[in-house]
């Protein structure tokens, strides 16, 4: 016996170490919040899901200063700036200080390709003379050094007008050359990350790093950066909840040992109780890395939560232990009824992975294996450490309770009163009220998004709703096809429909427009003549022009420009997200800024075939609801399926309508009162109710046996010990989740209030309904 | 306080000074305005660590000083100068003043290597208490010549070479 239970205790101990050697193995954290979305269906939802991931304005990181007075913040925005593109992993960093010089030199010089300025009319010696006349003037100012640079090269100062095309319609005011939030002074920079948004270790490396260079820069100053934006929110996430997780688990760690030493009186068994949990998480987290390749981070944080049923097990068996018999016996006898509990919890999470959602498959295979695991443990680890059962001088104030408990069964005519005024209200408001937004999906608070909206809006960033998009066969037909478009984008400007617009054409004109704009320059002779007759009047000296002369020969000789060119430039990302070129076709998309009239584009749109309005918010509310509805069936299936799981278990009908019943009227009671309440449900309520049937069918299933067995004279089962049990496990979870529900971020409460809410009704609803009226005489 | 001033700026890429004239005017607490009149009207507002520049039918421009070291340098002159306060140039400029038969030359070298980049010294030429020409001299052998008051409004209209216009400068 002593050599046999050493023998278990080390077959335990390999495989957690074996099971430890595969987490820290095969253990990577994802971030990937599309893991927790639904698989994309149509074209529409599959660009939706990159865009949330990598599109435009997906990845960007908006950066403010502020504390100090707006001079000291513009120049720390400036050598912000400078560090960081001299030294961070980002493709782009803009504050407002952009000037000619960020143009890439390979574009610089076939800017008459790029220019729509000598379309109507070419390059001729009278516009010369009068762009001459002008750069004259602005000689004779102070802010000739601007140009100093530029202006042999570059006389009619195309560079300039790219540029300026290339900006944001809208921009946010400027002071000492960069851009300004007012009331209060706060400087604005916006970088773009090479990592997406979803690279949670990229992005914390790189927000790591721009603090440290900022905390380097700004050293003796009062200044303050603040980093917003979706790949800042999963580290400031990261930070938040470990925070949160640590305060909570402290004290939920706390209050459970204080519990187990008031019901047990022994501080072994606060040990012997933790150990199927910690087992059950590391056979968890291993499975999921095994199967998967990696751990989402969210199934990590819910699947602990979720595996906090296990604690359950233990304690059963610990409630349960009897001075008549051995710790072994006493596990037998739970056995059956503790298997049922697994199985059907079990079921329920299944219904997750048929979901086939990425995320819930992960979060469902962990929690089966860490239950069973758990379960295990219990049966046939446990008993050899547990020793003999105390004294059992928890009788008195049991009995107390039990006896108080009694009294609930008198209730028992008022369930179907509330269960009818729950039904009324859940039928009159018609149905639940669902979450259908996609962003509210997203665990962050409100405050956070409200933030962005307002930066976005004041940097004229694209507009994150709406999209144009346009297929065609090829690259070069989209191109063209926007060309075409252009001008009517500009009327719908004019008209006030959108503040501002962008696609690719705009950086990059199609081969044909190149080639027409070639055909157009002066050829080297004719460009002489041209710049020596503009000269004539004017201070400049012809010889100063040689640059340009150089640069049009340039051009005109050229091979048209394609996006290849842009490789390695700023302008590449921006022209790789607009336009897509895939081996079926390319897809061209074009973005809109500042406040948009969506239904005056959608008619617009709506006339031209080849062209649609993509309204993400729409797309992404369609996907929630067919998603939802995917669960919603699967949890039906698995609802039937647990019917029959725990009327094998117990053989008879009649048994397993009063253990589903409690569970069944509790999930109806929360529901409403969730409704009552005004919140709309999510995903993450979904888990929750599913997380508060299973303990619900757990705690209707032992109280269920033990009345069962103590209506049977010769049963040896002592009434007394489910209850306490079922007390113990009660009060512990329920501890757990109101603490949850305590919580800062929206997940965390929507958990904790639905499960605290869902494990209250389950308790009282399994004493009202399942007690009968001779059971509770003492065994002893 | 205000003055007449014309300004010829020698630059590489001209064949001759280009010439602005119109007025500056000194508010005080570092304040500077420079209002060009011809050969096209532009205001420049110079203080506060910031220039702004208003052209008619143009959106005001604001640039950073930080940017524009020889304006930083015209101001600090300025206030210096006008406000007859040297002690605040010297944490600028080394000075080194010499008077001959004809008047002074008070020669402003930049101590911040920011500033020499675009300036190497500013000449300040005058006699007695009057200041009637500044010349900035920059590294690449360009200058800007600006004659003050008296000296602006009575010079020459073809006088465009940069000896001719010291030699005005020196006169009485």
């Amino acid at each position: 016996m002593n050599f046999g239970r050493i023998l278990r205790l080390l077959i335990l101990l390999v495989v957690l170490a074996l099971l430890g050697f595969v987490v820290v193995r095969e253990f990577t954290v994802s971030a990937d919040l599309r893991a927790f979305m639904p698989a994309p269906e149509t074209a529409d939802e599959h660009l939706l899901l990159d865009q949330i991931a990598e599109g435009p304005g997906s990845r960007l990181l908006f950066l403010t200063i502020d504390g100090v007075e707006p001079e000291t913040l513009a120049e720390q925005s400036q050598e912000l700036k400078q560090a960081l593109m001299d030294q961070a992993p980002v493709r782009l960093v803009a504050n407002g200080s952009e000037s000619l010089d960020d143009l890439p030199g390979s574009l610089l010089n076939l800017r008459y390709l790029l220019t729509d300025r000598f379309d109507t009319q070419p390059l001729h010696a009278e516009l010369l003379h009068e762009a001459l006349l002008e750069r004259e003037g602005e000689l004779a100012s102070p802010a000739a050094f601007l140009l100093e640079d530029w202006l042999a090269r570059d006389p009619t100062l195309e560079v300039l007008h790219l540029a300026e095309r290339q900006k944001p319609s809208t921009e946010p005011q400027r002071e000492f050359d960069v851009w300004f939030e007012t009331t209060p002074a706060r400087a604005l920079l916006i970088v773009e990350p090479i990592a997406t948004a979803f690279d949670a270790a990229a992005n914390k490396a790189l927000i790591a790093q721009i603090q440290s260079v900022f905390d380097e820069l700004a050293k003796g100053s009062a200044s303050q950066l603040q980093i917003n934006g979706p790949g800042a929110y999963g580290v400031r996430m990261e930070a938040r909840i470990r925070n949160e997780a640590n305060t909570l688990g402290l004290i939920a760690t706390g209050g459970m040992v204080l519990l187990m030493v008031v019901a047990y009186r022994r501080m072994r068994y606060v040990l012997l109780g933790a150990l199927p949990l910690l087992a059950a998480g590391l056979a968890g987290v291993a499975a999921v890395a095994s199967v998967f390749g990696s751990v989402h981070g969210v199934t990590l944080a819910f699947g602990f939560t979720l595996i906090g049923v296990a604690q359950d097990y233990p304690l059963h068996l610990l409630s349960h232990l009897s001075r008549h018999t051995t710790a072994e016996a006493t596990a037998r006898s739970i056995w059956p009824t503790l298997l049922t509990g697994v199985a059907s919890t079990s079921i329920a999470y299944l219904a997750f992975y048929v979901s086939g959602v990425a995320g819930l498959q992960q979060l469902a295979v962990f929690t089966v294996t860490g239950l069973l695991v758990a379960a295990v443990i219990t049966r046939w680890i446990l008993p050899d450490w547990v020793g003999s059962a105390p004294a059992q001088d928890r009788s008195r104030a049991l009995q107390a309770t039990a006896t108080a408990f009694r009294q609930l069964a008198t209730f028992r005519p008022l369930v179907p009163v509330l269960a009818v005024i729950a039904l009324g209200w859940l039928v009159w408001q018609g149905g639940p009220a669902w979450e259908n937004n996609l962003a509210r999906l997203s665990p962050l608070p409100k405050a956070w998004l409200d933030r962005e909206i307002e930066l976005r809006r004041a940097l004229g960033t694209p507009d994150m709703r709406y999209l144009l998009v346009i297929d065609a066969a090829t690259a070069q037909a989209a191109l063209e096809s926007l060309e075409q478009l252009d001008p009517e984008l500009q009327q719908l400007v004019g008209a006030g429909v959108m503040a501002g617009y962008e696609h690719a054409a705009r950086l990059l004109p199609a081969e044909v427009t190149q080639r027409a704009r070639q055909a157009k320059l002066p050829d080297p002779e004719a460009a002489q003549l041209i710049v020596a007759s503009a000269v004539a009047d004017t201070a400049f000296d012809a010889e100063v022009f040689t640059p340009f002369l150089d640069d049009l020969a340039t051009a005109r000789e050229a091979r048209p420009l394609s996006p290849k060119d842009f490789a390695g430039s700023p302008l590449a990302l921006k022209l790789d997200s607009l336009l897509l070129d895939g081996e079926s076709g390319a897809t061209a998309l074009i973005t809109l800024s500042g406040e948009v009239e969506a239904g005056r584009i959608a008619d617009w749109a709506k006339a031209r075939p080849h062209v649609r309005l993509l309204d993400l918010k729409g797309a992404s509310e369609q996907m929630v609801v067919r998603y939802r509805q995917h669960v919603l069936d699967s949890l039906l299936v698995a609802a039937l399926l647990l019917g029959a799981v725990i009327a094998l278990a117990l053989r008879s009908w009649r048994r397993t309508l009063r253990v589903i019943l409690p569970m069944l009227l509790s999930t109806v009671f929360v529901l409403a009162l969730l409704s009552a309440l005004g919140i709309p449900l999510s995903l993450f309520h979904l888990i929750a109710l599913v997380l508060a049937a299973g303990l619900g069918i757990d705690y209707a299933l032992f109280f269920e046996a033990s009345e069962h067995e103590s209506a049977d004279p010769s049963g040896q089962d002592d009434p007394l010990a489910s209850r306490h049990a079922l007390l113990v496990c009660a009060g512990s979870t329920m501890m757990v989740f109101a603490l949850l529900a305590t919580s800062s971020l929206p997940v965390l409460r929507a958990l904790g209030l639905t499960v605290s809410l869902g494990v209250l009704c389950n308790f009282l609803l399994a004493l009202i309904l399942l007690q009968t009226r001779r059971s509770v005489a003492p065994s002893t | 306080m205000q003055e007449a001033f014309v300004e010829y700026r020698f630059s590489r890429f001209t064949r001759q000074p280009v010439k602005s004239l119109g007025e500056l005017r000194y508010l005080g607490a570092d304040q500077l305005v420079r209002a060009v009149r011809l050969p096209r009207p532009e205001t420049s507002t110079i203080g506060q660590g910031m220039i702004r520049i208003e052209r008619p039918g143009q959106k005001v421009r604001q640039v950073s000083l930080k940017r524009v070291p020889e304006l930083q340098a015209l101001l600090a002159s300025f206030t210096g100068l006008l406000g007859g306060d040297a002690a605040r140039l010297a944490p600028l400029f080394t000075l080194d003043f010499t008077e001959s038969a004809t008047g002074f030359t008070l020669k402003l070298t930049p101590r911040a290597a920011a500033m020499q980049k675009r300036i190497s010294h500013i000449d300040v030429l005058g006699a007695g208490s009057t200041v009637s020409c500044l010349v900035f001299a920059e590294p690449d052998r360009e200058q800007s010549i600006v004659l003050l008051g008296a000296k602006a409004t009575s010079v020459a209209e073809g006088v465009m070479d940069a000896p001719a216009l010291l030699t005005f400068c020196r006169l009485p």
